[in-house]
């Protein structure tokens, strides 16, 4: 069986506009706060949200929610596998850029 | 595996690898400037905090104490209103920092509340170790988030 075309590696919750910019905020940090990844991305919370939404549920983001005095603060980071995956992506993105 | 019409061509490809790195570099950057504020404000305060303490005693000394755990209290603070995002690496570092400056303090304010007002070159040596250990680490952080 011949090889996969790199374009068919990639993956679909990643290559997402917002998500993709998301990931490469969250990949070169320990972890980011809601209101940095936010600004870092140029999204409406909404937005941010519901794709933190989509992430969350494949696995590739934690997200940790708390408070500091009243205020409600929400952290986030790539787990594991999301890093994994996240590498895999940008791995088969430089193949294809390579041609 | 992606269903999508649109597959990017090499140059696309390209163009997405140099967003990634950019908006990585964007995001983190910004997020490391209040760790740098945070590093100076308690260099300063437990240096001068350690010479004013090792060059009193009385109620001069318990002045510059409590002045010197306002002031911390003050740091600690801001550390959790603004220190929210980090660097990748920078958690491991930061404890790093916090081990051997407090380590240093700790030895410091033994030096000084036995000192009565005396230690005048033990408490100048340490309060410059302080000096140096803190706008080391914070020198270091300002080139990462340049970075």
């Amino acid at each position: 069986m011949s090889e996969q075309h790199p374009r068919l590696r990639l993956s679909d919750t990643l290559h997402q506009p917002v998500r993709f910019s998301m990931t490469a905020a969250l990949a070169a940090a320990d972890q980011l706060d809601f209101a940095d990844l936010r600004d870092a991305v140029q999204v409406s919370d909404s937005t941010l949200s519901k794709q933190v939404s989509v992430l969350e549920a494949a696995g590739y983001v934690q997200v940790k929610k708390g408070f500091v005095g009243k205020r409600p603060r929400t952290s986030l980071k790539l787990t594991a596998e999301g890093r994994t995956a996240w590498s895999a992506h940008l791995t088969t993105l430089r193949e294809i850029a390579a041609g | 595996m992606t269903n999508s019409t649109s597959l990017p061509t090499p140059d696309e490809a390209r163009r997405l690898l140099a967003d990634a790195d950019a908006t990585g570099r964007q995001a983190t950057s910004t997020a490391s400037w209040p760790a740098v504020a945070v590093l100076l404000a308690l260099g300063s305060t437990l240096s001068l905090g350690t010479l004013a303490m090792g060059l009193t005693s009385g109620t001069n000394y318990l002045i510059a104490m409590l002045a010197l755990v306002v002031w911390i209290a003050v740091i600690i603070a801001f550390q959790l209103a603004f220190l929210r995002s980090h660097k990748n690496g920078f958690g491991r570092r930061w404890g790093l920092y916090m081990g051997v400056i407090f380590a240093v303090y700790l030895v410091a304010m033994l030096v000084v509340s036995t000192s009565q007002g005396e230690a005048l070159l033990a408490s100048s040596l340490l309060a410059l170790a302080l000096l140096a250990l803190s706008v080391g680490a914070a020198t270091y952080e300002a080139k990462a988030a340049r970075r």
